[in-house]
């Protein structure tokens, strides 16, 4: 059984998204996947009991029983800073699998756990799996970065390569090719993809948005449409019209109930999938109207409008729920930028 | 399209359903108007045989004929049936009173939309729904369920406010004023102002047209129709929705934006509507429109018997664009010969406090009658011994024999009552304000220059719109929204002049372009990130050709580590300007109107002063002439203090080329061109930036 670590070289590099990408990818050329996060981050509360909603998904989506994927969970208050007394047992039990390859999914990033003794470099070495770095690629300072992630890990642990992630197809990727990806070569650090950046793995679906506010629907149009960017409805008319105008991308706007003139601009722009009225006040028949007649989602949403747009600004980021076209994409994009024989060539 | 709506407007028969005998019922009230209606008049109700007098049938279908007009007055669930079997039956024109459509909510706007398919279906002109009703004086028809009609006259009212048309028809009244046709437009849902604005046009009797109205539903069809009826009838609007508070209160009632106020005011102005502010100023001009003629220039003679109503008007004069007229030496003679010697015989002619009847009416005979007068406005204060009847009489002979516009000022309660009695039989509007009086005479004036004014179209310039339209696609494609100079190549293509230059990906291909163009030159950054380009230290001017490799490696490196989230595509060389005078030229789609141009002074006057004038594109040469007319500092452009004018022609023309870039790519949200320099012997844009709409996923 072949392992590797995939770890990110700073939070929220994309890791979830190459394994899932990787698992389908191998599941494809016939081999047998297992899946395991030795350490999680216990992010939510399931059924009374912390839970990693991340490494949930990832085992939900590859069809792995639940209470082996995880062995350990972390938080962050202080009483968590030390692990259980058993966790190097635990995680030995969990990963007593029968797979061709596992995917070993490392902490939120690569230098996590060094107080603990949990870490990236720590476990990678103990569980002799080699590491595959993630990060988002952001020029200079990224290749630095990648640097430094080797670094922690240390001469002991093996390192895999590095996976450039969200690479603007448009502006950065003649500079990776150039540049990045042959600096890091010559540093020692294979290059063993390259992931363009995809607005819609950042998209959130409305529907989404609307359960995480536990807004009500008044008019509903597509739920499933997806959205890229909020946009708080509370400058003046033309003001708002100008930023609708320049803001790219599919967008649900926030606005006060009050602010008809704001709601009904929103309303006629194409780009806006829906509108969400904070502060629980019903909207004017009219507006619902129009709503309905362009199609949109019309909510409305209890809290006020700065609790509305932060809890939804929160959305954006986070790891996507499994869903079957998100998850053809993330396969698509790793099968498409990840050099997969290389991979398998340096695992040996 | 243009509807036929004569039966609608001027039916020989008509059918009210939903009529009933009941009292204090809307179907009632409605049947009661109709009913003194003199032709064939019909109820249907299935309960009734004969309702006031009127033969009642049980439905449409039982009408013994296909009448001209059916008014519906039924409950809204209903109103689609009743639709249908008029179309079946033939019927041409319907009015739905009925309340319970689009107003109300979700259901409601789903039977509006049952209602606007059968109208399509059997090409049915419908008024509402949710209105008061029509009014024709002409056939002597009152559709309404209001409790008083209208006197005939030769106004045209429109009203989007079905509330606002019964206190009209009730003050009307009482001011003795008339119509020729009075239309609430409820919801718009068939027949909007459009359609009416054609067929008040079309009808001998309407002498001027004036709308309420909370929004336009077509802009470009409104303003194409408007530019050509305002060269035979004026038009006057009240817009509501201008302020912030008042555009949000428009949007709560009809769901919409209510558009940009510029774009109204700018459309206004170009169609030759007359806007009013006020609904006093709304009838003000209406009825000074209905019944003076319109004068030949701007120039008012003010006569007056008070010193302080005189001073008064002559600023008024001033504020609404009317220039004091000087007095001709003949008349000057003569009326010092007429007037007492006290009196101040220069325009604002004061008779003064004693002058006799026969002194105040040579004074107004021989100002209204001096060559160099156009429109006059006759004033008084109450007087121990001249009476205001007197006087009145005395300007309605010389406005009747004289035949110019005039408007009378007394400045009087109840004792100017009999005066203006006088004075309404002869069609002169009378106020208690000079200023009043001379703001309604100033409108004929405007009015009469609207009509006079060229007609032109937009020019059409011969462009390769196929280049522009790559460009645009390309970006859309790749889902970019700001452009700025890299999208210069959609300039060229309509041949809008900017300066010469080109984008360079690195900095080599900068120094290649700057030797190319061979002279110092500009180095801009290109990224959508930082569209400020020069606040963000993103633009090095006067850079040696043979330096710009070096600056613009420098420029490259420097902002990409300032903003190494932002997408750097490289520099933009361009070739390096003498300083000029700079002017702006925006681009905004506004909702209603489509591209609304904004031009302006460059530099510190745009952003200080604020000095811009707006514009709707396409525009003709006149208006694009207008356009750098209205801004106040227009002088530093035609030549000040001994500077040469600017190329004007040059100017006009880049303005009416970005109009037909505008007009063509509806794709194009906003431009702007700033700077644009100009020369005497040229001008030339030397910036670039446009928002663009993105493609739908």
């Amino acid at each position: 059984m072949r392992k590797i670590y995939v770890a990110g070289v700073e939070e929220k590099a994309g890791k979830t998204a190459v394994i899932l990408g990787l698992a389908r990818v191998l599941a494809d050329r016939g081999f047998r996947v297992a899946y395991r996060k030795p350490v999680g981050l216990a992010r939510a509360y399931r059924a009374g009991r912390p839970a990693d909603p991340d490494g949930e998904i990832l085992g939900e989506v590859l069809g792995l029983p639940e209470e082996e994927l995880i062995p350990v969970l972390s938080g962050e208050a202080p009483r968590a800073w030390r692990p259980p007394m058993d966790a190097w047992e635990r995680i030995g039990r969990a990963l007593e699998v029968s797979a061709d390859f596992l995917l070993l999914e490392g902490r939120e990033w690569v230098g996590r756990g060094l107080l603990s003794g949990l870490s990236d470099p720590a476990l990678a070495g103990k569980l002799s799996a080699p590491v595959l770095l993630v990060a988002k690629y952001r020029g200079e300072p990224t290749v630095d970065a990648v640097l430094a992630a080797a670094r922690i890990l240390g001469s002991e642990v093996p390192l895999l390569g590095a996976i450039l992630n969200e690479v603007s197809p448009e502006v950065e990727l003649s500079e990776v090719q150039t540049y990045a990806a042959p600096f890091l070569e010559e540093k020692g650090v294979p290059v063993l993809g390259v992931i363009p950046f995809e607005r819609r793995l950042q998209a959130v679906r409305i529907q989404e948005v609307l359960e995480a506010l536990g807004a009500e629907v008044v008019v509903e149009g597509d739920l499933r449409a997806e959205v890229d960017r909020i946009l708080v409805g509370a400058m003046g008319a033309e003001a708002a019209l100008q930023h609708l105008r320049r803001i790219p991308g599919q967008l649900v706007v926030i606005a006060a109930g009050d602010r008809t003139d704001i709601q009904a601009a929103a309303l006629t722009f194409p780009r806006v999938r829906a509108v969400i009225l904070s502060g629980g006040i019903r909207p004017e028949r009219a507006i619902a109207v129009e709503a309905a007649e362009h199609g949109k989602t019309l909510a409305i949403a209890p809290q006020d409008t700065f609790t509305v747009a932060e809890t939804a600004d929160r959305l954006f980021g986070q790891t996507f729920p499994p869903d079957p076209d998100r998850l053809a994409l993330v396969a698509h994009l790793v099968e498409e930028g990840v050099d997969l024989d290389r991979v398998l060539e340096l695992l040996g | 399209m243009h509807r036929n709506l004569d039966g609608l407007l001027f039916p020989r028969s008509v059918a009210v359903v939903g009529a009933t005998p009941g009292a204090g019922k809307i179907g009632n009230a409605v049947m009661a108007n109709v009913a003194s209606f003199p032709g064939p008049v019909f109820a249907v109700n299935p309960k009734y045989r004969e309702i006031l007098n009127r033969p009642c049938v049980p439905s449409v279908r039982d009408l013994p004929e296909p009448v001209d007009l059916a008014v519906i007055v039924i409950p809204a669930e209903g109103v689609a049936e009743i639709l249908q079997e008029c179309g079946e039956k033939g019927i041409k024109n319907a009015v739905v009173i009925s309340a319970g459509f689009k107003e109300v909510g979700l259901e409601g706007a789903q039977r509006e939309k049952e209602l606007v398919r059968i109208a399509h279906e059997y090409g049915l002109n419908v008024v509402g729904p949710n209105v008061l009703g029509l009014i024709s004086t002409r056939v002597g028809l009152n559709a309404t369920f209001a409790p008083r009609g209208a006197l005939p006259g030769h106004i045209a009212f429109m009203s989007q406010s079905g509330a606002f048309c019964t206190s009209v028809l009730d003050w009307a009244w009482k001011e003795k004023l008339g119509f020729s046709h009075f239309v609430s437009l409820g919801n718009k849902a068939v027949l909007n102002e459009c359609d009416f604005l054609l067929a008040f046009a079309a009808d001998p009797e309407t002498r001027v047209i004036v709308g309420y109205l909370e929004g336009i539903q077509e802009g470009p069809r409104f303003m194409a129709i408007a530019r050509e009826v305002t060269r035979e009838k004026p038009i006057v609007m009240l817009k509501a929705g201008r302020a912030e508070a008042g555009a949000r209160a428009v949007s709560s009632h009809t769901g919409t934006m209510a558009g940009s106020d510029r774009a109204y005011e700018a459309a206004f102005r170009q169609c030759g509507i007359l806007r009013a502010r006020t609904v006093e100023e709304l009838f003000d001009f209406a009825y000074i429109l209905s019944r003076q003629p319109l004068p030949k220039g701007r120039r008012i003679g003010i006569v007056t018997n008070a010193g302080g109503p005189g001073v008064m008007a002559a600023d008024a004069a001033e504020w609404e664009g009317l220039t004091v007229a000087p007095l001709s030496p003949q008349t000057v003679h003569e009326l010092a010969e007429k007037v007492p010697k006290e009196a101040a015989i220069y325009n604002p002619v004061d008779v003064v406090g004693h002058a006799t009847l026969e002194q105040y009416q040579a004074a107004v005979d021989l100002v209204l009658s001096d060559p160099n007068v156009d429109l006059g406005v006759a004033l008084s204060a109450p007087h121990p011994i001249l009476h205001f009847p007197d006087l009145a009489r005395v300007v309605a002979q010389a406005q009747k024999r004289l035949g110019k516009p005039v408007s009378v000022s007394f400045m009087a309660g109840d004792l100017g009552e009999e005066a203006e009695r006088i004075l309404r039989d002869a069609g002169i509007p009378s106020f208690f304000d000079p200023a009043r009086a001379v703001r309604a005479l100033a409108q004929l004036a405007h009015y009469a220059e609207v009509r006079t004014r060229p007609h032109q179209d937009p020019p059409k310039f011969v462009v390769e719109g196929e280049g522009a339209r790559k460009i645009l696609a390309e970006a859309r494609r790749r889902g970019k929204v700001r452009l700025g100079l890299e999208a210069a190549g959609i300039l060229s293509a309509y041949g809008i002049p900017f300066a010469k230059g080109g984008l360079a990906k690195t900095a080599a291909e900068a120094g290649q372009l700057a030797q190319e163009i061979g002279k110092p030159v500009a180095l801009k950054i290109v990224s959508p990130d930082l569209t400020h380009k020069t606040e963000v230290g993103g633009v090095r001017l006067n850079v040696p050709a043979a330096e710009a490799d070096r600056v613009a490696w420098e420029l490259l490196t420097t902002l990409k580590n300032r903003f190494p989230e932002a997408a750097i595509e490289g520099v933009y060389v361009q070739e390096m300007l003498p300083p000029g005078r700079e002017v702006i030229l925006g681009m905004v789609r506004d909702p209603t109107f489509g591209p609304l141009l904004m031009f302006g002074l460059g530099g510190i006057y745009v952003e200080a002063l604020g000095d811009v004038a707006f514009a709707v594109a396409p525009l003709s040469r006149a208006e694009a002439e207008e356009l750098v007319d209205l801004i106040r500092g227009k002088k530093l452009l035609f030549g000040a203090r001994g500077q040469p004018p600017v190329h004007l022609a040059g100017l006009l023309d880049l303005i009416l080329r970005v109009g037909q870039l505008s007009h063509e790519n509806p794709e194009i949200l906003e431009l702007d061109l700033n700077p644009i320099l100009c020369y005497p012997e040229r001008v030339v844009a030397v910036d670039l930036r446009l928002t663009v709409a993105e493609e739908e996923p």
